[in-house]
């Protein structure tokens, strides 16, 4: 494998040595950092291709980093690069895959959802279920929409790098993500079930 | 969800991050043994790239040089 090139920031970057050791052919420096980003890696993918499918998409985005290590330049810190491929590759998954049946599933009976037990709380049982609905109502929205939604809204990740991981300049990613929130908006209206908030318009 | 410059956000935009807060308070559970099975697949692949990227070259010379002996067949003696 090429030798690392010299990052422009790489001293910025807390994986830079992790990064020049997996170049070197350092597989336990590889390890760590599938070890260090793993969980924000699968948070992002299960949030837009769901749960099932998110270990493929975790496992496709790490391989495809791997080997694609001598291209990363360093412009920007690994974890945005790493980002930027996991959600590329979500966003296929999710062309790939056939529209899910939404509609299908009832309030009552969100998918995937274990049997009420006498030992759970009633409340933790509740958001729960309101939590997978609101995954689901989540998957309703476009791809390009979902992925910035959940890289802003529920990962918190600044603006600018948003920008980076999707490609787009920093003025699409505030437009993207403002209709993200109002289409999510009328999704969960429909249900008045969850949304219980008086209709403004 | 607005400390970017853009307007305040609405009632509903309140009552959306409400809900976007039960998904961020909860993490969906990764998989403890996919990290060793990623670094396996790595480990794996690397290993076979050389020889594959060696037997492609090879075939691809190969390719170039039948091409080039059925080129100068068909030119040839006239």
């Amino acid at each position: 494998m090429a030798p690392l090139a010299q990052p422009r920031e790489a001293v910025s970057d807390p994986d830079a040595d992790l990064v020049a050791g997996t170049l070197a052919g350092d597989l336990g420096a590889f390890d760590q950092l599938v070890e260090r980003h793993q969980a924000v890696v699968h948070r992002i993918a299960a949030r837009i291709v769901g749960r099932d499918e998110a270990d493929d998409v975790v496992q496709e985005t790490f391989l495809r980093a791997y080997h694609r290590l001598d291209r990363f330049r360093g412009e920007s810190p690994f974890r945005s690069w790493l980002l930027q491929i996991a959600s590329n590759s979500a966003l296929n998954a999710v062309r790939r895959k056939r529209p899910e049946p939404v509609a299908a599933v009832t309030e009552g009976e969100p998918y995937g959802a274990e049997r009420p037990t006498a030992r759970t709380p009633v409340s933790e049982l509740e958001d729960r279920e309101r939590r997978e609905r609101l995954e689901l109502k989540l998957r309703e929205l476009r791809a390009e929409h979902r992925a910035v939604l959940v890289l802003r809204d529920l990962e918190g990740l600044p603006y600018e790098e948003i920008a980076d991981i999707t490609g787009s300049p920093m003025g699409s990613v505030k437009g993207r993500l403002h209709r993200a929130r109002n289409e999510l908006i009328e999704i969960m209206r429909a249900n008045t079930y969850d949304w219980e908030l008086p209709d403004e318009r | 969800m607005s400390a970017d410059g853009s307007p305040p956000p609405s009632p509903a935009h309140h009552r959306l991050d409400e809900h976007l807060e039960l998904l961020r308070v909860e993490q969906p559970p990764a998989d403890r043994s996919l990290a060793p099975r990623i670094v396996r697949t790595a480990r794996w692949q690397r290993a076979l790239r050389a020889p594959v990227q060696v037997a492609a070259s090879v075939v691809g010379a190969v390719i170039d040089a039948l091409s080039g002996l059925i080129g100068a067949g068909r030119r040839g003696p006239r």
